[in-house]
């Protein structure tokens, strides 16, 4: 695979679902996947499952819900008031365009302007932020957007050629998980293996806690995407990975702790076969694969993640080829692991 | 107003603080629940389970708390002042000159100490630094004396008794015995097509402990936690009260289920009974967010019952909120069509 489907990861990225109200991008999935499984069905927490031949024993999730707001409340001027689904720091929200699919209504995030704002110490938060849906009294902004709707960023994904194939958009972490673990359901080289794509990881984990728990796995693999943070006046491990820089395999994150033996086989399975991948640089983060761990079962767990710029904000920035790396070592890593299981056997 | 006043009454026949519930520490089914066939279970979770006569019957599962905050007495001074330490969250600044119920070997009253405003420029050595426990005079005048009474690990309430004033009932522990009551007065007359039960739980105050290790008597299908939610008064927040008076609300969520909680909603609107909305995002901080993830994954929603001045002496409520969330429970457990939420996309499955 040298090009990816990016219209494939254009549908999946634009597509709305935050955490708790997935089934529009599960539908997408569904539609993609149906063809290619032996089993395809949701729980009930909402996790799709997706297995090929007998299931195998190795379980590998992707988490489809994003980052976004939920309406609270409302001001008497008729701008909405609202907090976080997920973690969005609200320092840099105002003026950013926000879009509530169901509704067809677009918004805008606002904070008093710098030019009136003479308070610039105290940090945004929250409460000091509203979105202006063009409503002139609490009572017609209460009849456009009810209290409890959920709104995501309006960004629509872009491919461009600079940098060896970039592309930008919202929601890349976790779509991107997504849009790889649709490729390798279709691939024909992997027989028998469990995919789950998890809901709610973003407001705590919680799809995936449950979910290993549907077969008895001795692997597990989360793919998500981890923040890059390669910028201008940024160096040594504060900037966490590197973007064409290959998937980042951790040892150590914010949650987990991986077992060093699997993980440094890996690393020398990968570059046998000349794939780059790279390591987190500091200890941050957390991802599913902290509960793939405390499955019953107690599979290895494996964290692999694609490096992307800017997540949890309005546009991300991703290199196609370290997509295409991150596939090419996950085909190398299921191989190496299914084999390896077999040898031991 | 008799029946929910004498149920109050009844409850607080015996202690339940966070962590020493009588239930849980003493292994006996106290009244109410005695006398409606509860069982125990090995962390003093009270279960009490209605079956239908249907063996395919779907199993719903309503829960409340059991346990309300307080203190435990964590030794004597040498001139009789009871030192306690906190079982759940207080607001410090509104102990001082309150009063407390030790429940030793006999109800002893107690104050919590304070200093008079003549005095308030002596700063006290506790004063200086972040004091957990504190310190309630119980008019011993040596710790002789007050072993006599109390021994380290009683409980300790508010002393506040209950005041039923223009359809309000104004008391301690009503977060959460104002659930706890919904739900007997709705088990008295529920009559439903699907296995339903309720589960009163402990430690929710001090971890959610109860709840991670009750024992269930089979696979829930669908579960509600009720619990008090922050009644509308002057000063709070809007986007995260209540209004008195309007009904019990369900929790919008962005970590529990929300296909239940749209659910409720219509079952409310189909029932005629009040329903408010409270939004969520980022957690609920009750039983559910760990109940949701038992047994392999059970979709629940929280129901809140409108509550003012939580965890002081003087928790408000409306009977009319009581009476409300009972209807609720019922046209929960009544409904005929239970939310669809497993589904399966391919033919032969």
């Amino acid at each position: 695979m040298n090009m990816i489907n990016f219209q494939l990861l254009k549908r999946l990225t634009e597509a709305f679902g935050p955490s708790g109200s997935e089934s529009e991008i599960k539908d997408l999935i569904v539609n993609d996947i149906r063809d290619h499984v032996s089993k395809l069905y949701t729980d009930s927490l909402g996790n799709l499952f997706a297995v090929k031949g007998n299931g195998g024993n190795l379980f590998i999730c992707a988490h489809m819900d994003e980052v976004a707001f939920m309406i609270t409340g409302y001001r008497s001027d008729g701008t909405l008031r609202f907090s976080q689904v997920g973690g969005i720091t609200p320092k840099s929200l105002p003026s950013k365009r926000v879009y509530f699919p169901k509704l067809n209504r677009f918004g805008i995030i606002g904070a008093a302007p710098i030019h009136l704002n003479k308070n610039t110490k105290q940090e945004l938060s929250y409460s000091d932020l509203y979105i202006d849906i063009g409503a002139f009294d609490k009572e017609s902004a209460i009849s456009l957007v009810p209290c409890g709707e959920v709104a995501v960023f309006d960004t629509k994904t872009e491919y461009f050629e600079q940098g060896g194939g970039i592309i930008m958009g919202k929601a890349i972490d976790d779509r991107l998980g997504c849009y790889l673990m649709c490729q390798l359901i279709k691939d024909p080289s992997i027989k028998n293996a469990t995919f789950v794509f998890t809901v709610q990881e973003e407001t705590g984990l919680i799809g995936a806690h449950c979910a290993p728990s549907c077969g008895n796995f001795d692997f597990g693999i989360a793919l998500d995407v981890t923040t890059a943070n390669d910028l201008p006046n940024i160096s040594g491990p504060n900037t966490i990975c590197k973007l064409r820089g290959g998937p980042v395999i951790s040892f150590i994150d914010g949650r987990t702790l991986y077992d060093n033996e699997a993980v440094s086989e890996i690393f020398s399975v990968l570059s046998r076969l000349n794939i780059p991948c790279q390591t987190k640089a500091k200890r941050v983060g957390g991802n599913e694969a902290f509960s793939i761990q405390n499955a019953p079962s107690a599979p290895l767990s494996i964290s692999v993640s694609v490096p992307c710029r800017y997540i949890h904000g309005p546009v991300g920035v991703l290199a196609q080829e370290d997509v295409l790396s991150t596939y090419n070592a996950l085909i190398a890593m299921i191989s190496h692991l299914q084999n390896k299981e077999e040898s031991d056997a | 107003m008799f029946e929910i006043a004498n149920l109050y009454r009844e409850l607080t026949q015996v202690p339940y603080v966070s962590g020493k519930e009588y239930p849980y520490f003493f292994g006996k089914i106290p009244l109410p629940f005695s006398s409606l066939g509860a069982r125990i279970d090995g962390v003093g979770n009270l279960w009490i389970s209605k079956k239908a006569s249907d063996p395919l019957a779907k199993n719903i599962l309503f829960e409340a708390h059991l346990d309300e905050i307080g203190f435990c007495v964590e030794g004597v001074t040498e001139n009789g002042f009871l030192h306690a330490l906190p079982c759940g969250g207080f607001d410090r600044s509104i102990l001082p000159g309150t009063e407390f119920t030790v429940h030793g070997k006999r109800k002893v009253r107690s104050i919590a100490i304070s200093v008079p405003p003549h005095l308030s420029k002596i700063k006290d050595d506790a004063s200086k630094k972040e004091e957990e426990g504190i310190y309630l005079d119980c008019g011993f005048a040596s710790k002789k004396e007050a072993f006599e009474s109390v021994s380290p690990g009683d409980s300790i309430t508010y002393a506040s008794d209950l005041i039923v004033q223009d359809g309000a009932f104004i008391g301690h522990g009503l977060d959460n015995k104002a659930s706890v009551i919904a739900l007997l007065l709705a088990l008295e007359k529920v009559s439903s097509p699907h296995n339903l039960h309720f589960l009163f739980s402990t430690g929710e105050e001090t971890g959610k402990r109860g709840i991670c290790c009750a024992d269930f008597p089979c696979k829930m299908d669908l579960a509600f936690v009720f619990d008090v939610g922050f009644g509308l008064s002057a000063d709070l927040d809007e986007t995260k009260c209540i209004q008195m008076g309007k009904g019990p609300s369900v929790s919008l969520t962005d970590t529990l289920s929300r296909t239940c909680e749209d659910w409720v909603i219509k079952i409310a609107q189909s029932a005629s009974t009040p329903l408010q909305t409270v939004c969520e995002p980022g957690g609920t901080g009750t039983n559910a967010t760990a109940l949701q993830l038992l047994q392999g994954g059970i979709p629940t929603a929280v129901i809140s019952l409108p509550l003012r001045y939580m965890h002081t002496a003087s928790e408000t409520v409306l009977e009319k909120d009581i009476f409300y969330t009972a209807d609720l429970v019922c046209a929960i457990a009544e409904a005929e069509q239970l939310p669809q939420l497993e589904v399966s996309y391919l033919e032969h499955d």
